[in-house]
């Protein structure tokens, strides 16, 4: 007994030998420790249990191990413990049921947010829910009641998380630490005698030597402790934009690190969010793949059956739009609202995934009709999306459609999980929209890919609105109608968008986006979901845009869409779906909307006239015609081409090549800033074709709208979004969008 | 002498919790938590159990009672259930526990009730049992005992046999260190305090 004395500092009161050797074990590493001598006595233990009883057992238990513990009853206390001071706990004993919070929720946003080690405790032990335990990312999973011995070592798993984000910056020191306690260990079972202690306390000291040198911002009294990287919603963003910017498939940490360029990340540090955020995305493509199936409810066809029909199915896909806008016109538009856009909910996440393959799908459809989107289903991963889209969206082989185009494609791309869930909408849409070309209903939007086009549109639009819920988005702006088909696609891309990896909502972009689609077609599209609502009804029927078919504004609210829709009715209406597709894009600013957007506004080499562009991409819009006409336009004033790029960046990206005016209207959701009069009025001009889109009603309210959105504060992040997607080429950079869970985009500019 | 007669009868009383399953080795980690600065752990925390447990017993008998069953939340209270029983090494009630649950996932109302009684039963007998050894307990130290460290037999069970002293392996009677004493006499007081 003498001999267990001496450390019996260290060692807590043993019931085993494995509790002796861990103890002993803890006692050398914690000779180790630049501070403590007790290691892992100190640790300090977030304890969460609804369970009074197993709280306070376990409390006593902790302490009896000599660690510092706190206790919670309650998840969401717990949490904001947690955010308050990231650095106060060591680690986190969580139980799995819990009435408020699921234990595996807390312990994935304890793990993405703080990267604490979280033990799950359950009296479940079932191997399905350990594995579930695993899967969130649990460094362990003990069953209960627990016993004393299994708490004493949880210390094992701190110091394996710090020695494995130390990585090889202490690699060395790890060992040698590793060394002392696999001397220790040896040394306790044998005998933990004076003879041991020696000689651990030797090594211990050439250790410490050792770790004094390497010490890197090591103040933490418990052990070698490297600092643990916060990923704040900046920092997430930057990833973020590289990792879209390398490829999702190509990212990897050394280069997105390069790309982050930010001072004292590590390459490991990249590495596990990278894993994390990997994680992440899949679970978002499988919920996608579950709402792209479950999409496709039948939608009551107005006016147009073929088209209602086609749009209604495409607009199921689009199921995430889900205010699309209220009553519209036209069964199609109503059913492409209520579709897809009825869906539009920023939570779906679906929808991100959607996008992609909805562009293509209304690239496809629009290939149709004009045989513009040829490839809608061409959506492979990456890049090469773009490539396709380019070739379907080719309108006019506009270079901005085509731009749009890539840009869908690089979305879906960026998508590419979600991409394959999209197919059935985007065939819809794609079929949509070449009824739409079809029934020469939109002139403008012209093939059904312009009416898909506007969907998508609408569809972002749709989520741009919603994000924007506090924006701006006026319904009454008759922004353009912009395709609502392809906004609407947008949209609900948009509108998927909504998830914690997502940069917060465009909500500039959103209106703006939104409001093209409505100004396009959805006269009465319903506020909120109307961009795709109003390009469907444009598009069926002929777009009777209330607005005076102001392409460019999507008007944010649906109503406004709805309008703006209809007046695209006129070969504007192409032109509206496509800025309604921008501006849906914008909204998909936060996820991959802005990757669209700026496709297809990016290398707006040609004239990078929102109208144009839009057309390109949604090649409904009698491109030749709205190309010729948007030339001339040649929207100078960056709403309108805002309006266009609904989502599109392109129109981000059209304003900064062309003018700057984009700037800020830009992220306003083209619907409001984009549709300048003059623009709206150009494009009146432009929508000749048909009924002429009341673009200069739709500009004026676009104007009003414009300027909102020119305050919106995301405009100036959305351009510079689009600025360097520009720059960055068809690059998917991930648009600076906050998302909602905290990454929201504070740091738009962060090149 | 009372002092004695009275540790025996706590030493018999948690042998034949223990032989009868009502308690399991979960008890014995906590008494085990129990030392000078927390003499009145056990204490506590089976008063905090006979509390929550008739709190989670009065809401499964009310859910079980209204139309219709919503099983989810049964499920849920008597898992609740199952693991604060099992926290304190109510082994019995656990074992209920799972047969209740059982029942609820089939959604078999008549089962749950069964299982409910049944539950409530074991509830009723462990605590009652358990009030017992603690009174037991408070009369010892009322007589002048000491408050035990846990059962010196059990302690030395479960102590690694070739390794030093443990320290909880303390004597009931004197809180001396149990170990080889114990092991040499197999007795359940240490042979100063016997």
């Amino acid at each position: 007994m003498a001999t267990v004395t001496t450390s019996h500092s260290c060692l807590t009161p043993a019931a085993s030998t494995s509790s002796i050797s861990s103890s002993s074990r803890g006692c050398a590493k914690a000779a180790d420790a630049t501070s403590s001598d007790t290691f892992p006595a100190g640790l300090r233990v977030l304890v969460v249990d609804d369970d009074p009883i197993c709280l306070l057992i376990l409390d006593r238990m902790l302490r009896h191990c000599q660690y510092q513990v706190t206790t919670s009853g309650r998840a969401t206390e717990a949490l904001a413990m947690l955010r308050e001071n990231r650095n106060s706990f060591d680690v986190i004993l969580s139980d799995v049921y819990m009435p408020d919070m699921d234990g595996f929720k807390l312990l994935e946003l304890v793990g993405l947010e703080m990267d604490l080690p979280v033990i799950m405790m359950s009296a479940n032990g079932e191997t399905s829910a350990v594995m579930k335990g695993i899967k969130h990312g649990a460094c362990d999973y003990l069953l209960k009641p627990v016993r004393m011995e299994e708490l004493r070592n949880i210390w094992q798993h701190v110091v394996r998380k710090k020695w494995r984000s130390s990585g090889k910056t202490m690699s060395h020191e790890a060992d040698k630490t590793r060394q002392i306690v696999d001397e220790g260990e040896h040394t306790s079972s044998a005998n933990e005698g004076q003879d041991g202690a020696w000689r651990q306390s030797k090594k211990r000291k050439e250790i410490k030597e050792e770790e004094d040198e390497v010490d890197l911002e090591n103040d933490d009294p418990s052990s070698t402790k490297k600092q643990r990287v916060v990923w704040s919603v900046e920092l997430h963003q930057q990833f973020v934009n590289a990792v879209n910017q390398l490829g999702l498939d190509k990212a990897v940490p050394k280069r997105i690190l390069e790309l982050m360029s930010v001072q004292g990340l590590t390459r490991e540090n990249v590495a596990s969010h990278l894993q994390k955020y990997r994680l992440y995305l899949k679970r978002i493509s499988g919920v996608a793949h579950q709402s792209a199936s479950g999409l496709n409810p039948p939608f009551p066809v107005g006016t147009d059956a073929n088209f209602g029909s086609v749009s209604a199915a495409g607009l199921a896909g689009l199921n995430e739009l889900r205010n699309l806008a209220g009553p519209s016109s036209s069964a199609l538009v109503s059913s492409l609202r209520s579709g897809p856009l009825g869906r539009l909910n920023p939570t779906n996440l679906g929808m991100t995934n959607l996008d992609p393959s909805m562009l293509l799908q209304l690239a496809a459809l629009q290939g149709a009709g004009h045989g513009a989107l040829t490839r809608p289903s061409a959506l492979p991963s990456g890049g090469q999306n773009i490539m396709n889209v380019q070739g379907s969206f080719q309108v006019g082989s506009n270079d901005i459609s085509q731009l749009q185009a890539s840009q869908l494609g690089a979305f879906a791309g960026s998508l590419d999980k979600g991409l394959p869930g999209l197919s059935v909408l985007q065939q819809q849409q794609l079929a949509t929209m070449a009824r739409l070309g079809e029934l020469g209903q939109l002139p403008g939007v012209g093939n059904n890919a312009s009416l898909a086009n506007s969907n998508t549109n609408a569809l972002l639009v749709q989520t741009l609105q919603k994000q924007h819920a506090g924006g701006h988005l006026t319904s009454s702006k008759a922004s353009l109608p912009m395709a609502t088909s392809t906004g609407l696609g947008v949209q609900q891309g948009i509108s998927v968008d909504i998830d914690p990896w997502a940069t917060s909502p465009l909500t500039g972009s959103n209106s703006g986006s939104l409001r093209l689609l409505s100004a396009q077609s959805m006269a009465n599209s319903a506020a909120a979901l109307n961009p795709l609502g109003r390009a469907t009804e444009v598009d069926s029927r002929n777009m009777h845009i209330p607005n005076g078919g102001n392409v460019a504004a999507a008007t944010v609210s649906s109503p406004s869409m709805s309008a703006g829709l209809d007046e695209l009715a006129g070969s504007g209406r192409i032109r509206d779906v496509g800025a309604s597709v921008l501006a849906t894009n914008e909204g998909l600013r936060q996820s991959y909307a802005s990757k669209f957007a700026l496709f297809s506004g990016l290398k707006q080499e040609q004239e990078p006239y929102p109208g144009q562009r839009t057309q390109g991409l949604w090649q409904g819009l009698d491109t030749s015609q709205e190309q010729g006409h948007f030339h001339d336009r040649h929207i100078q004033s960056p709403s309108y081409s805002q309006s266009f790029s609904g989502g599109q960046n392109l129109m981000l990206g059209m304003g900064q090549d062309q003018s700057q005016a984009f700037t800020p209207r830009f992220s306003a959701g083209f619907a409001g800033n984009a549709l300048d009069n003059a623009q709206l009025k150009a494009f009146q001009v432009r929508s000749t074709h048909g009924d002429s889109l009341r673009a200069a009603d739709g500009s004026s309210k676009l104007k009003e709208e414009g300027h909102l959105w020119l305050q919106e504060p995301l405009s100036d992040e959305l351009l510079t979004i689009v600025l360097k997607q520009q720059q960055e080429g068809l690059g998917l950079t991930e648009s600076e969008l906050g998302g909602p869970d905290g990454y929201a985009m504070d740091n738009m500019y962060v090149k | 002498m009372e002092v004695v007669r009275l540790q025996q009868q706590l030493i018999e009383l948690t042998n034949s919790l223990f032989q009868e399953g009502f308690l399991d080795d979960q008890f014995t980690q906590l008494q085990m938590l129990q030392d000078a600065s927390n003499p009145d752990f056990v204490q506590e925390v089976v008063n905090l159990f006979a509390e929550d447990s008739e709190r989670i017993l009065a809401e499964l008998t009310k859910a079980l009672e209204i139309e219709p069953v919503d099983y989810k939340k049964v499920d849920a209270y008597v898992h609740q259930f199952k693991g604060s029983s099992s926290s304190i090494g109510a082994q019995r009630i656990k074992a209920v526990c799972v047969d209740f649950r059982a029942y609820a996932e089939a959604e078999n109302r008549e089962g749950c009730r069964q299982a409910l009684q049944q539950i409530k039963q074991e509830f009723f007998l462990v605590k009652n049992k358990l009030e017992a050894l603690l009174q037991l307990e408070q009369q010892i130290l009322a007589a002048g005992g000491r408050k035990k460290g846990g059962d010196g037999l059990q302690k030395l069970q479960q102590a690694d046999v070739a390794n030093t002293a443990v320290p909880f392996n303390l004597w009931a009677c004197c809180q001396q260190d149990v170990s080889w004493e114990r092991a040499a006499t197999n007795a359940n007081f240490c042979s100063s305090c016997a």
